[in-house]
């Protein structure tokens, strides 16, 4: 097998563009302060689909915030989710830990002795991390299935 | 098909890069990257490209989580 370059993706992903709320907290700041500059012409935002502000990596950057890509992590995991833990359930020694991140809840089992290290529970900000290869993608019915109801 | 992982994220691919064996799939779910590195043989098999509708499927027991230190 040839070792795949590291080179830049094919679809060069020009810079990722995150949550006002994820840029803000990498900022340091409010996201009522970046809303002022905003206003102040200080920073570039733009609106996805459902008119959400979104402030792109490379902004974030140039306004001296810290990294939140996943490379800058020193981690080699390709998915990171920034989010804030909304419950813990301790079972014996493994706990279940509920994340939620954006629009994203995550669900994560871990061991106790890692939820008691990390102090995590409710409200306590976390941030999930997947290996790519731990990742399984299933294609999605288009024309059938509605949205299917619970059974 | 029911699967029991606990997370499970619906989105669009945004790309599909073919290496010799595996397949890194860049997945778009609500403005977030997911990358998935899956054989190539699976990808083929789904018939995954870009724009494809995707659910994204993660084992509870293979996410991590960090605190800022």
């Amino acid at each position: 097998m040839s070792p795949k370059k590291a080179a830049a993706p094919k679809q060069a992903p020009a810079s990722r563009s995150i949550p006002i709320g994820e840029a803000a907290r990498a900022l340091g700041v409010s996201v009522d302060t970046l809303r002022r500059w905003e206003r102040a012409g200080r920073i570039e935002t733009t609106r996805d689909s459902a008119n959400r502000r979104l402030v792109s990596e490379d902004e974030v950057r140039r306004l001296g915030g810290r990294s939140i890509s996943k490379s800058g992590t020193g981690l080699s995991a390709r998915n990171q989710f920034d989010g804030v833990v909304t419950a813990v359930e301790i079972w014996g020694v493994i706990a279940l830990v509920e994340l939620q991140a954006g629009p994203h809840r995550f669900v994560s089992i871990i061991t106790r002795d890692a939820v008691e290290e990390l102090g995590l529970a409710a409200g306590v900000p976390a941030t999930a991390t997947v290996k790519a290869t731990s990742v399984m993608v299933a294609r999605r019915r288009e024309q059938v299935e509605p949205e299917a109801p619970a059974s | 098909m029911n699967i029991s992982a606990r997370n499970q994220l619906r989105g669009t691919v945004k790309s599909v890069t073919l290496g010799a064996v595996m397949a890194e799939v860049t997945v778009d779910v609500s403005g977030q990257d997911v990358v998935s590195a899956i054989t190539k043989t699976s990808a083929e098999s789904l018939g995954l490209r870009e724009g494809s509708e995707v659910i994204v499927l993660i084992k509870a027991t293979e996410v991590m989580l960090g605190t800022e230190t």
